[in-house]
């Protein structure tokens, strides 16, 4: 009779089991080109976000003075300023005003990205708390906050924006908050479904038999489940408010003149199109680079964390 | 007496992600006479299904052909143009899913499913198709 | 089943359809602005004031005046303008204004439906029919860049190279409203051209996932084994499953359009109902955008109500109980 000989100088190790690992593995990411130049790209706004201003050659507001683009040798001293080509000392040319796009760009990015960025983070801590309380809470809780729910995604955003700047006009922290309320409706539906998925699932019914709180139960064992489709869907959620915003302050109900932002820089400068002057592409062409970077980088990380079939979906 | 169907060193990959092949069916040979029943036992995943999938020319979506050969009637199956490989599948190989309802499109009805492949084939006509069905 | 699962649907379609309407007149109503005031101007004193106000009815409280404007909206008074809004003076019934606008924005809207829907099912069929292949991925490649961009820079760039560039269509979309043949057709181009780019690209890629969704199905694999000739396998066994979700696909996308045809309005000059519900917003006009909110709404709604019951209908569960 054999016997599996002990090894006495080994000690058997007590597994612990107050430590299970609560979430789930982490596989590096590996970016695409694609999502490389993406990365790239949002980096390189966000750093204008911070530094534009201070970088830029001319003042947001400062119409130019003709004297600069007087040509040497003709006989006008008067030159018009609006709509001026891209030259050497206006390196992507003035607006209608006579104003410098560049300097326009470089200061309108903070306003822009800010806002909207602001407005993303309102949708997300208001739509993950209300969502993850609805999937958590169940029963009446639910039920409310999902019909309340419901009943704002069947009005398309840009009408409910329209109805309220109706009826209260439109400022930066209305535009934010409206925005940031709006998005959160979509926000809510994704975390509570998402939410609802992890709470029937196995460990988190042995963490409740175990004892856990909710509070425990939905920082400890919910959210880094939830964390990556979230992170996502963030990236979405951000390029929708991104083109929200803008489309509002280009039809004139965003933000308002004279501070610079691109949606509305697009607005003022349409005419220029007849003349073949570029000032109303650029803001344009800022607006769709950085949408479509984050689309890069979005497409990529949701191709990890959705494993084949995703990248199929592409 | 010639075999029926041979297996030849069949090795069939897997794509991963990045791209690699991983083999997965790592040089099976076997030979199946005609009349005689062969049954490839084994656990879930080792490859039962891969593998006899491979009579028909066929491979599961992110599986390739690696090496090998497999031979019906002594005529390899997997190199076949795509127009024999189509009339080799329920003309004179056929396959049987183990779960029926997968097998069954729930937007047709089950008759027009059952007797689809022998009436495509020119085998039967569809009134003697349904026939036998019944 | 099928009808109970109909009827229930239809149920919330309405009950959508009410609180909607509540949503609004909630909406409108935060600031009411003085209507009476506005409407008499300079010549208000209190006492035509009080008599105005007692008129419109708006000496009452909120829910009735809610319960007031719901019935005068089904019996088809849709009240009266506020500030005129372009398109009338101050104190124009809304209907009068809405009319002829609303049949410029249903022209377009028509039109860009009958162009983008039977194109991009089809591109977003034919790619996922042979996915992989160099035709796929140059549609996935377009249609993924095309579907980050804004409208108002697809319309920006169709103006530059299309009417400066090129000058082959005028810039902006301006119509007295008697136009016909060639006319129309130049003036609804570049808005009808934006549209259909923006909206194609979803709906390719939405078919097309739809379509590889059904294509991946064991009994397509099953198909396949039978020696079913790929034809029969497309047309017969994959595309009755589709066809639920490619036209949950197409009325979603529809339903888009009733936003994106905001900006596209404005930025082509078009005269639709869009544009002068803008201008509507800028002005405070809050009757009118009240009743060109619910009309926008609650066509948002039908739609999203029919891309619903292609689904339900789909769902072979529900289509044979047994």
């Amino acid at each position: 009779m054999s016997s599996i000989p002990d090894n006495p100088a080994e000690p058997q190790t007590q597994e612990s089991y107050d430590e299970l690992p609560d979430a789930p593995p982490r596989r590096r990411i590996r970016f695409s080109w694609s999502g490389k130049l993406g990365i790239g790209i949002v980096a390189f706004w966000l750093v204008i976000v911070v530094i534009g201003p201070s970088i830029a050659p001319y003042d947001e507001a400062d119409i130019l003075d003709e004297a600069l683009f007087v040509v040497p040798g003709s006989d006008n001293p008067y030159p018009d300023t609006d709509f001026q080509p891209p030259s050497r000392i206006v390196l992507l040319g003035t607006d209608y005003l006579g104003r410098d796009t560049l300097s326009r760009i470089l200061w309108g990015a903070r306003v822009s990205i800010g806002i909207s960025l602001a407005a993303t983070l309102i949708a997300y801590l208001v739509g993950i708390t209300l969502g993850i309380a609805a999937a958590v809470g169940g029963g009446k809780l639910d039920s409310g906050l999902s019909r309340v729910n419901d009943a704002f995604l069947s009005i398309p955003s840009i009408m409910l924006a329209l109805v309220v700047i109706a009826a209260v006009g439109s400022t930066i922290p209305l535009l934010i908050v409206l925005t940031g309320l709006i998005y959160a409706t979509s926000v809510f539906r994704i975390a509570r479904s998402l939410g609802l998925d992890v709470t029937v699932s196995d460990f988190v019914e042995a963490a409740r038999v175990r004892g856990e709180g909710l509070w425990w139960i939905i920082t400890r064992e919910i959210l880094p489940n939830v964390a990556m489709p979230m992170a996502t869907d963030f990236g979405l959620r951000f390029v929708y408010v991104i083109l929200f915003i803008s489309s509002l302050s280009f039809l004139g109900l965003g933000v308002q003149p004279p501070t610079s932002d691109w949606g509305s820089m697009v607005r003022e400068n349409l005419a220029g199109l007849s003349y073949g002057s570029i000032a109303p592409l650029v803001p344009a062409l800022a607006i769709a680079t950085l949408t479509i970077a984050i689309n890069m980088v979005v497409d990529d990380v949701s191709a990890h964390a959705g494993g084949r079939l995703a990248k199929r979906m592409l | 007496m010639a075999a029926l169907l041979e297996v030849d060193r069949l090795v069939i990959d897997a794509q991963t992600d990045g791209g690699a092949l991983v083999p997965i069916v790592k040089g099976v040979s076997f030979d199946v006479a005609p009349g005689e029943v062969v049954a490839l036992i084994g656990e879930s995943g080792s490859g039962k299904t891969t593998i006899a999938l491979s009579a028909l020319g066929y491979t599961r979506p992110g599986l390739v052909f690696g090496s090998g050969e497999v031979r019906l009637h002594g005529e390899d199956v997997i190199a076949l143009e795509p127009e024999r490989k189509r009339r080799l599948r329920g003309g004179r190989v056929a396959y049987l899913a183990q779960s029926a309802a997968a097998t069954f499109n729930p937007a047709l009805t089950i008759g027009e499913q059952v007797t689809e492949s022998a009436v495509l084939h020119g085998i039967l006509t569809q009134e003697a198709a349904d026939a036998r069905a019944v | 089943m099928l009808i109970n699962a109909l009827l229930k649907r239809t149920g919330i379609g309405i009950a959508t359809l009410l609180v909607v309407s509540i949503l609004i007149f909630i909406g409108t109503s935060v600031l009411p602005g003085d209507v009476a005031q506005i409407i008499l101007g300079q010549m208000a004193t209190p006492d035509s004031l009080a008599a105005l106000r007692e008129k419109l009815g708006l000496d009452q409280p909120g829910y009735i005046r809610y319960f007031l404007w719901l019935g005068d909206l089904l019996t088809g008074d849709l009240g009266y303008s506020k500030a005129g809004a372009g398109a009338g003076t101050i104190g124009t019934p809304i209907s009068e204004m809405l009319a002829p606008r609303l049949v410029n924005t249903l022209r377009l809207s028509g039109t860009v439906a009958l162009i983008a829907v039977p194109l991009s099912v089809s591109l977003g069929l034919v790619a996922a029919m042979y996915p992989g292949t160099r035709l796929d991925r140059t549609v996935t490649f377009a249609t993924l860049s095309l579907i980050s961009l804004p409208e108002f820079l697809v319309a920006t760039f169709l103006v530059l190279i299309l009417a400066v560039h090129l000058n082959w269509l005028p810039a902006t979309a301006y119509m007295s409203g008697d136009e016909s043949g060639l006319q129309l057709i130049r003036a609804l181009a570049m808005p009808t051209l934006t549209l259909v780019i923006v909206a194609s690209s979803q709906i390719i890629r939405m078919t097309r996932a739809a379509v590889l969704n059904v294509m991946s199905s064991p009994y397509i694999e099953m198909a396949i084994l039978k020696g079913v000739p790929r034809s029969r396998i497309i047309l017969r066994h994959a595309l009755f499953n589709a066809i639920g979700p490619i036209v949950n696909v197409v009325a979603l996308n529809l339903a888009y359009l009733v936003s994106g045809i905001v900006v596209v309005e404005t930025i082509f000059a078009y005269p639709g109902l869009a544009k002068l519900m803008v201008e509507g917003v800028q002005t405070r006009d809050l009757p009118f955008v009240q009743a060109c909110a619910m009309i926008f709404c609650a066509t948002y709604v039908a739609l999203i109500f029919i891309a619903d019951m292609a689904s339900i209908l789909s769902n072979p569960r529900l289509r044979h109980p047994k």
